[in-house]
């Protein structure tokens, strides 16, 4: 899909998110530019898995706009977007090869000699169920599933979560490799922030469904003298 | 493609539960062969083809329910939102995949029930049967048609109470149950007032000449179909628009 350099990925105008007395998300502006990792940070509970969530489209804002590759959230951005969830999504009872199979029959941007690249590089067993993978394998193939299309955006919800330290560098790695800054802007939900740190570019602060701070990463660091993993207090109290 | 790769996912994880089932009744067909000498002739078909085809008829309009269940309870449901596939089709595949193998089933137990009951108790049918063959094959082609269309309407209602127990932050199961109720009154309310716009079109002939003919009101049915459709559309919609996770 082409989409014009100078027009943001991603943006949102006045977006609110409210489930019942709680409020989710409260009046989030934001527009992403185009060609970036971007360090989506926050306590639990700030608001972080709704927002990607509604960017991928499988939740609605309760008010506010949103305009994800130019387009608003329906069947046809979906294609333009590859997301992955923190909980594990993938059918159990399908093979990893299977798994791909479905999948790949969706999206027109595939590109199976990525895959079965990654699938090498990360030490997945093809033939296995997706409910005999551990927890780390399970992870390493919800990342295959992501970065194996060629699509403007990726949105990743905590990778890294219940994934070993081993583990964790491996997937640091293959998305930095994986990444293209010219076609690609990957926005990437975690706590560990100190294995991810050195992949942003940019970081988003976000407290009680509020964004605190949206800066480079670099900008943040010389002001606050101190790396993002130490800086959470600071930028949100 | 993505509809196909849909389908043959769905069709893969309830296949084998009708294929034990056709196996189970077949087990009963054999053993009605050789132990059921002494039974009512009545009996031997009500148990080994009447309440085999609604037991599978159930089970199809259960798979509706469990279908949908089963993707919010394993968290896939996640992997569905994000696909870039219209909802309706989404519905429309679960629904085929719950239909191919009720019909896979019945042909199953009717070649079954044709091959072991019937041809078991030949001697005491073939001097009334043959005559009234074209009879039988009329009834048992309507009732056919009409009990799949029965069954495609309760699975699509089912679908439809599911996904309205989604739209509820709690007692969904409540809010499904009341959908359900609801969807069947609200058609049998305007199903009459409706088929009766209809008056005009051909009438179905149950039966045959030689016997009791009966026409039936094509208007019901008719209205009915579109009432189906409209349902599965509209459960694509609350899917695609409606539901969050």
């Amino acid at each position: 899909m082409n989409i014009p350099d100078n027009q943001p990925v991603i943006e949102l105008k006045g977006l609110h998110k409210r489930y019942l007395l709680k409020h989710a998300l409260r009046g989030i502006d934001l527009s992403v530019r185009r060609g970036s990792i971007v360090g989506l940070l926050g306590p639990n509970g700030s608001g972080k898995s709704t927002l990607l969530k509604m960017m991928a489209g499988l939740i609605h804002p309760t008010s506010g706009s949103i305009t994800v590759n130019g387009l608003t959230p329906g069947a046809r951005s979906k294609s333009t977007i590859a997301y992955l969830p923190e909980i594990d999504h993938l059918y159990g009872g399908m093979t990893v090869t299977e798994t791909l199979t479905f999948i790949s029959a969706f999206y027109a941007d595939w590109q199976p000699d990525k895959a079965a690249e990654m699938l090498d590089r990360l030490e997945l067993d093809s033939n296995q169920k997706v409910r005999n993978l551990s927890k780390g394998m399970r992870a390493r193939l919800k990342l295959i599933v992501a970065l194996s299309r060629k699509v403007p955006l990726v949105l990743l919800d905590e990778p890294f979560s219940g994934i070993a330290p081993p583990s964790r560098e491996k997937i640091v790695r293959s998305i930095i490799e994986e990444f293209n800054s010219e076609e690609q802007t990957i926005i990437l939900s975690t706590h560990s922030v100190n294995e991810a740190e050195p992949m942003f570019d940019d970081v988003i602060f976000l407290f009680e469904g509020q964004i605190k701070r949206y800066e480079s990463a670099d900008r943040l660091r010389s002001e606050f003298g101190c790396s993002l993993e130490n800086m959470w207090e600071k930028v949100c109290m | 493609m993505g509809f196909g790769q849909l389908f043959k996912k769905e069709w893969k994880s309830i296949f084998p539960l009708y294929a034990v089932f056709c196996a189970v009744v077949t087990a009963y067909h054999l053993f009605t062969l050789y132990r059921g000498a002494g039974w009512e002739e009545d009996f031997i078909f009500v148990s080994t083809f009447i309440i085999p085809a609604v037991i599978v008829g159930l089970l199809t309009v259960g798979m509706g329910y469990y279908q949908l269940q089963t993707e919010w309870k394993t968290n896939s449901i996640y992997l569905l939102l994000s696909l870039p596939i219209r909802g309706w089709k989404i519905m429309s595949a679960k629904l085929l995949a719950s239909l191919l193998p009720l019909l896979v089933s019945m042909s199953w137990i009717t070649a079954s029930f044709a091959v072991v009951v019937l041809r078991g108790r030949w001697d005491t049918m073939h001097d009334f049967f043959p005559p009234l063959l074209p009879f039988l094959l009329n009834v048992a082609l309507n009732s056919l048609w009409m009990y799949l269309f029965t069954v495609v309407f309760l699975a699509v209602l089912l679908q439809f109470s599911f996904l309205c127990g989604q739209l509820a932050a709690r007692f969904q199961r409540t809010f499904a149950c009341l959908a359900f109720i609801g969807g069947l009154w609200l058609v049998i309310r305007i199903s009459p007032p409706l088929s009766g716009l209809l008056a005009g079109i051909p009438g179905i002939a149950f039966g045959s000449d030689d016997t009791d003919l009966l026409y039936l009101h094509s208007g019901p049915f008719l209205v009915l179909l579109l009432l189906c459709a409209g349902l599965v559309w509209l459960n694509g919609y609350l899917f695609e628009k409606e539901v969050e996770v």
